[in-house]
């Protein structure tokens, strides 16, 4: 096993985490931190991805993936965070159950 | 403390561990998968290498990002801002003015941010500069320039707010609008859309960048600021019309 | 790879598992977003590792100070009673 693999299965394992997260939780900002943590997991994935090819340079296409990933991933959180807020000053609500489910 | 924002998740036991089964199901899929996947694999290494003497930049990330690949990172640059005019929408206001304003510094605080400031602003120059031959370019240097910005608006500081409407807007979009300027004059020419002359490439590609930097600092910057509540009512504009 | 490379690596991924969870199942909202900014470090500290410290820079900035100051003011705003709606909306 390598270190690459090894990088590539915890990435898997915070993906799935995050991911059983986001189905469970129920306050809108916890699912928000999900969803990162979702892509901190996809993140990992593909820069081990990139540092397979055991050259002196790692594969740089995965990594310019990465580059722009991560700040997009930051304003699409702050886009859910605006609409998060708007829910809770509209509804008063920071919980996202469904209506007719008795909670 | 109050306790709304403690954890009222209280899902019944079977379904919660139906899902935990479901999610360790997927998990193990996926790294099946990965096992089956070469542990050495060049991936597009050697073909990228090949063409770096037309990419006009020393770097083979920042010759993806803005030559190989540029029409990517165009449209991720589009996507910043939709999401910053997402942002500004429901907050419904246009621009950065009448925000409302963190408390004013303690000397010491404001003297470390006038000593920090500068050092941001310089780092991400360097950044910027840096990209054309190693690791750095448009994202690190925005980035580290927009949380400049972030640290000025915490710190009380009134510039953050002082922007123009018209300035501010002119900042958020000349990232997307000088790949759309190439693009343009690339038509034009009826070349292939984002095709630099191998002579001039390094120099378009740093003023895009120099470009894109400003937009993506302003962008987070905007983004983070932006969610804060107006002083005033009177830049609430109404969504229906009048 | 050497042991104490591998020893460093296990002790990154540990970590960074362990606190996924705690991240996500931490009841206190503000302890959860600080244990993200903690799971953004430790994600770039990963990074670096795998021959990408320009990237691991953004990243500590963005996730750390960036994506920080977004979740710890929502959090804010959350853990306070709901703001009177404005009367156009």
């Amino acid at each position: 096993m390598s270190q690459y693999l090894a990088y590539s299965i915890t990435g898997m394992i915070i993906f799935a985490l995050g991911l059983h997260g986001l189905v469970v939780l129920s306050h809108i900002l916890r699912k928000i931190i999900c969803i990162n943590v979702m892509a901190g997991g996809v993140f990992l994935f593909l820069i081990s991805v990139a540092a397979r090819n055991f050259d002196e340079f790692p594969d740089p296409v995965p990594q310019a993936m990465l580059l722009t990933g991560v700040v997009v991933a930051l304003s699409a959180t702050a886009f859910a965070v605006a609409l998060a807020r708007r829910i809770y000053t509209v509804t008063g609500q920071a919980e996202l159950i469904e209506e007719d489910e008795p909670s | 403390m109050p306790s709304p924002q403690k954890v009222t998740d209280q899902l019944k036991a079977p379904s919660s561990l139906l899902l935990g089964l479901a999610c360790a199901g997927i998990a193990l899929f996926l790294i099946a998968a990965l096992i089956e996947l070469p542990d050495e694999a060049l991936g597009l290494t050697e073909l990228s290498k090949q063409h770096m003497d037309e990419s006009g930049v020393e770097h083979p990330v920042t010759a993806v990002l803005l030559n190989f690949r540029a029409y990517d990172t165009w449209l991720e640059v589009g996507v910043l801002l939709m999401a910053v005019m997402g942002m500004l929408l429901f907050q419904r206001r246009s621009d950065l003015r009448d925000i409302e304003r963190m408390p004013a510094p303690d000397p010491v605080l404001n003297w470390l941010i006038q000593l920090l400031f500068p050092m941001m602003v310089l780092v991400s120059g360097y950044l910027l500069w840096m990209g054309k031959f190693s690791s750095g370019g448009a994202f690190q240097a925005g980035v580290v320039l927009g949380a400049g910005g972030v640290l000025l608006w915490l710190a009380g500081h009134p510039s953050v707010s002082g922007f123009s409407g018209r300035l501010f807007r002119f900042l958020l979009t000349v990232g997307f609008g000088s790949f759309l300027l190439v693009a343009f004059y690339n038509v034009l020419l009826s070349q292939a859309i984002l095709d630099y002359p191998v002579a001039y490439a390094g120099t378009i590609i740093l003023i895009i960048e120099a470009a894109a930097t400003i937009s993506i600092a302003v962008t987070v910057a905007a983004l983070i600021i932006g969610l804060q509540p107006v002083i005033r009512d009177r830049d609430r504009t109404p969504l229906e019309p009048h | 790879m050497s042991l104490n490379e591998w020893v460093l690596d296990g002790l990154i991924m540990f970590t960074l598992v362990v606190l996924a969870v705690r991240v996500l199942y931490t009841r206190d909202l503000f302890k959860s977003v600080f244990l993200f900014i903690v799971f953004g470090l430790i994600m770039a500290l990963a990074w670096v590792r795998l021959k990408a410290p320009d990237i691991a820079l953004a990243e500590a900035a963005i996730g750390a100070g960036l994506t920080g100051v977004l979740l710890l003011d929502a959090a804010r705003h959350f853990n306070r009673p709901r703001p009177v709606p404005h009367p156009k909306d």
